[in-house]
């Protein structure tokens, strides 16, 4: 008992641990299951983008997933390369996108990437009216994914134009799609989505787009990959080295605290052991072993010590001497049946004794 | 050695001059060599403890237990540098010894008084621990420490609170003394002197011859006997380390204390009773050895006080064989013998009841147990099946010690058996019958 005590008492903090290893496992496995989210190249829910990717492969497009500059900036011609999130690409991936050479398509680009990679294009508010017109438009620009496409409502983000970049689908002098180069900008992930590949002419689009040569590149960009420069160096050395003169303070203040006035006194304190110690083990005793027989004779015995001195008699008189108007069950009767029979019995001796002056 | 919490402040304002203003390694090479410097240059101007001669006032300080007593520590700085800090004056914990720690000053060539307020909780002799002075330097940065042991020692007597029962009991001495014609007769009394008979008086106190001498009727009058022996006999043996009173019940701290302080209580009111009824006390407390003993002291109580102090209860079997041959050497003409032991019936048995005889040949025995009020409050346990499994077992235990108690008087031991507090009181009107009744 005493020594499962540490292990009971240390029972909240053991299951509050294995919880926790059990939601790191759960989440690493989660983590870990393969095609979840928009873009996925392997992805199968209705976000993911397996299908297309499938489609393709089985065209004969080799399709290679990339998540790190380095891996896109020798691409070559022979690719066409698919930016999932630009806005997740950063100098060193948009330096490695224009070094490729690479035909690029990217889905809704952020500013700094148009600027980049599709000069003449730039992010703009759609025209109020133009989800209230109703109209399809026609591709009306010379891109082959369009036109094989042909008429296609897109949303997402729309692009003014400056040639000699040309957009594509034009309502109101903007366009959801445009071509600057070697750039594709698409400003809507749904035509390479799962869901949407079967609508319109969402798969002429985006097959069309991608399987222009033999290899495309899926570039999921990596915003850990970014930069070279370990965390370090980007702290500022005032913080770095007023940390180390707080750590030197810390101790200080651990030497402050911690000296003492002088070495602990020790005493040899004298034994406690409680008298009644063995009189509560028997009470113990009798209460496990439901002694009911014995506490009701040592009580009747008592309470027949009692009588007898006061009605003069000698502690064996009989029953009746003793207690004439009881009957013999209080005093003489059977063992109690249960404890609550023995409690009965004790209050039964005790009003008895009161009774009798 | 030992810094101070200006000393972190300094190093935390380094650490903010280092963030701020210099942000380079050097930066902060610089400034702990700066800290460095002061802290060594304040060790060194500090002045030192080890210098310092320490004293005591008293070697020895004396306390009844629960009240306090101040000790005085004497430091003299012989050296030519004041010395500014703190000194502890160390105390095992239970001497209750305050302030813990005070603030030290003493310049050059002059010495200052250091007095300790000790309130002991715990009855014996306890000696102080080491004496630490701490003596920081002028920036207040950094401190020399030393410790050194300074013996002093307090001699914690026992409490005595039955002292309380002592001018009654003295009252009923002196009713004793001044009676007018002692009721018994025989053995023990003695003759003190003639007077003429009042009314009231026992017709068979009349001294005939003395009356026909007289116009009128004459009494003897009695004296108790005096000049008696009286032998207190301690057992501080297992049995007198079983605690007792109100606190062993619910298991809080304080209130209850081994049987022997209660014995030891009603051992110093016998004492005092007895001194002042003429009676010479000597004492005894033994178990496997002789742990304290007074013999043929002139005022008993005082010595016994001193002797009794540092008894403590020890987890062995007493040797009643020890204790009754001890017993014997020491009282050689009859004397009242007052054991206090415990009245277990295995202990009882095996150990008072084979020494019992040449004892009683030669002494009045008066034997007195401390019961446990625990005992007597588990007895009267009803309302549930554990509190009168509880009460069973304490009156199984009651009956114990009633047949013990009952198979001692059949041989002819007077027993007191008293709860703690009443004890003592008991132990005295018991002194005191038997005074009455001339059986000293």
């Amino acid at each position: 008992m005493t020594l499962l005590r540490p292990v009971r008492r240390a029972r909240g903090p053991v299951v509050v641990g294995a919880l926790v290893v059990l939601a790191a496992v759960v989440l690493a496995i989660a983590g870990a299951r393969a095609g979840q989210g928009l873009l996925e190249p392997d992805g199968v829910d209705p976000e993911g983008s397996g299908a297309l990717v499938t489609v393709l492969r089985e065209q004969g497009v080799r399709v290679d997933v990339a998540t790190r500059p380095e891996d896109v900036v020798d691409a070559g011609p022979d690719t066409t390369v698919l930016v999932a999130f630009p806005a997740r690409l950063g100098t060193a991936g948009r330096v490695a996108l224009a070094h490729a050479g690479s035909d690029v398509v990217l889905v809704a680009p952020d500013a700094p990437t148009l600027e980049a990679l599709a000069p003449g294009v730039r992010v703009t508010r759609p025209s109020p009216d133009l989800l209230t017109t109703g109209v399809v438009p026609a591709p009306a620009c010379p891109l082959p994914a369009a036109v094989a496409a042909g008429p296609l409502t897109l949303d997402g983000a729309v692009y003014e134009v400056d040639p000699p970049a040309v957009g594509c689908y034009p309502v109101d002098g903007v366009a959801p799609v445009a071509v600057s180069g070697h750039t594709v900008v698409v400003g809507d992930a749904t035509p390479f989505t799962n869901d949407a590949l079967d609508r319109d002419g969402n798969a002429a689009l985006s097959l069309t787009l991608l399987g222009a040569h033999p290899r495309v590149l899926w570039y999921l960009p990596d915003p850990g990959a970014g930069g070279d420069a370990p965390l370090a160096d980007l702290v500022p050395r005032g913080v770095v080295w007023g940390t180390v003169m707080l750590l030197l303070a810390g101790l200080a203040a651990a030497l402050w605290r911690g000296r003492r006035l002088g070495p602990v006194v020790a005493e040899r304190l004298p034994v406690r052991v409680a008298a009644a110690e063995t009189t509560r083990g028997r009470a113990a005793l009798y209460r496990r072993l439901g002694a009911r027989g014995r506490a009701a004779a040592v009580l009747r015995a008592d309470a027949r010590r009692r009588l007898a001195a006061r009605r003069g008699l000698p502690p064996d008189a009989p029953t009746e001497a003793l207690a004439p108007d009881v009957g013999k069950d209080l005093l003489d009767g059977p063992d109690p049946a249960d404890d609550a029979a023995l409690v009965r019995l004790a209050d039964d001796l005790d009003e008895l004794l009161r009774s009798t002056p | 050695m030992a810094v101070s919490g200006r000393f972190v402040l300094a190093v935390v304002a380094g650490a903010l001059v280092v963030a701020l203003l210099v942000p380079s390694l050097a930066g902060a090479l610089g400034i702990v060599a700066a800290l460095l410097v002061a802290v060594v240059i304040d060790v060194t101007r500090a002045g030192s403890p080890a210098a310092l001669r320490l004293e005591r006032a008293e070697d020895l300080v004396q306390v009844r237990l629960g009240e306090e007593v101040a000790t005085t520590l004497v430091v003299v700085n012989p050296s030519r540098r004041r010395v500014t800090g703190v000194v502890r004056d160390a105390w095992p914990p239970s001497c209750g010894a305050r302030p813990d720690r005070q603030a030290l000053d003493v310049p050059a060539r002059q010495r200052r008084r250091i007095t300790t307020t000790l309130v002991p909780g715990r009855r014996g002799e306890h000696a102080s621990a080491v004496v630490t002075v701490r003596a920081w330097g002028p920036l207040g940065l950094a401190a020399r420490q030393g410790s050194r042991a300074v013996v002093g020692r307090v001699r914690v007597l026992p409490e005595f609170a039955s002292r309380r029962h002592l001018p009654s009991r003295l009252a009923r001495l002196r009713e004793l003394d001044g009676r007018r014609a002692v009721q018994v007769r025989g053995a023990g009394t003695e003759f003190d002197s003639l007077r003429e008979y009042v009314d009231g008086d026992d017709v068979r106190s009349i001294d005939w011859r003395a009356s026909a001498r007289s116009s009128s009727p004459v009494v003897r009058t009695w004296r108790p006997e005096r000049d008696r022996h009286v032998l207190v006999v301690l057992d501080t043996g297992r049995t007198s380390a079983g605690l007792v009173g109100a606190g062993a019940a619910t298991g809080e701290d304080g209130t209850e204390a081994p049987r022997l302080d209660a014995a030891l209580d009603a051992a110093l009111l016998l004492a005092a009773l007895a001194h002042r009824g003429g009676d010479r006390v000597d004492l005894l407390a033994v178990d496997r050895a002789v742990r304290a003993s007074v013999v043929g002291a002139r005022d008993p109580l005082p010595a016994m006080t001193a002797a009794l102090a540092s008894v403590e209860p020890v987890l062995v079997e007493t040797d009643m064989r020890l204790l009754a041959a001890t017993v014997l050497t020491r009282a050689s003409r009859r004397s009242l013998v007052v054991l206090f032991t415990g009245l277990d019936d295995a202990a009882v048995a095996e150990g008072l009841e084979p020494v019992l005889g040449p004892l009683l040949r030669r002494h009045t025995l008066v034997v007195a147990g401390v019961a446990d009020p625990v005992v007597a409050s588990l007895a009267a346990g009803r309302g549930s099946g554990e509190a009168v499994y509880g009460a069973a077992a304490a009156t199984v235990a009651a009956e114990e010690r009633r047949a013990v108690v009952g198979r001692l008087q059949r041989r002819g031991v007077e027993v007191v058996d008293a709860l703690p507090d009443e004890l003592a009181p008991a132990v005295a009107d018991r002194y005191l019958a038997l005074k009455a009744r001339g059986r000293l």
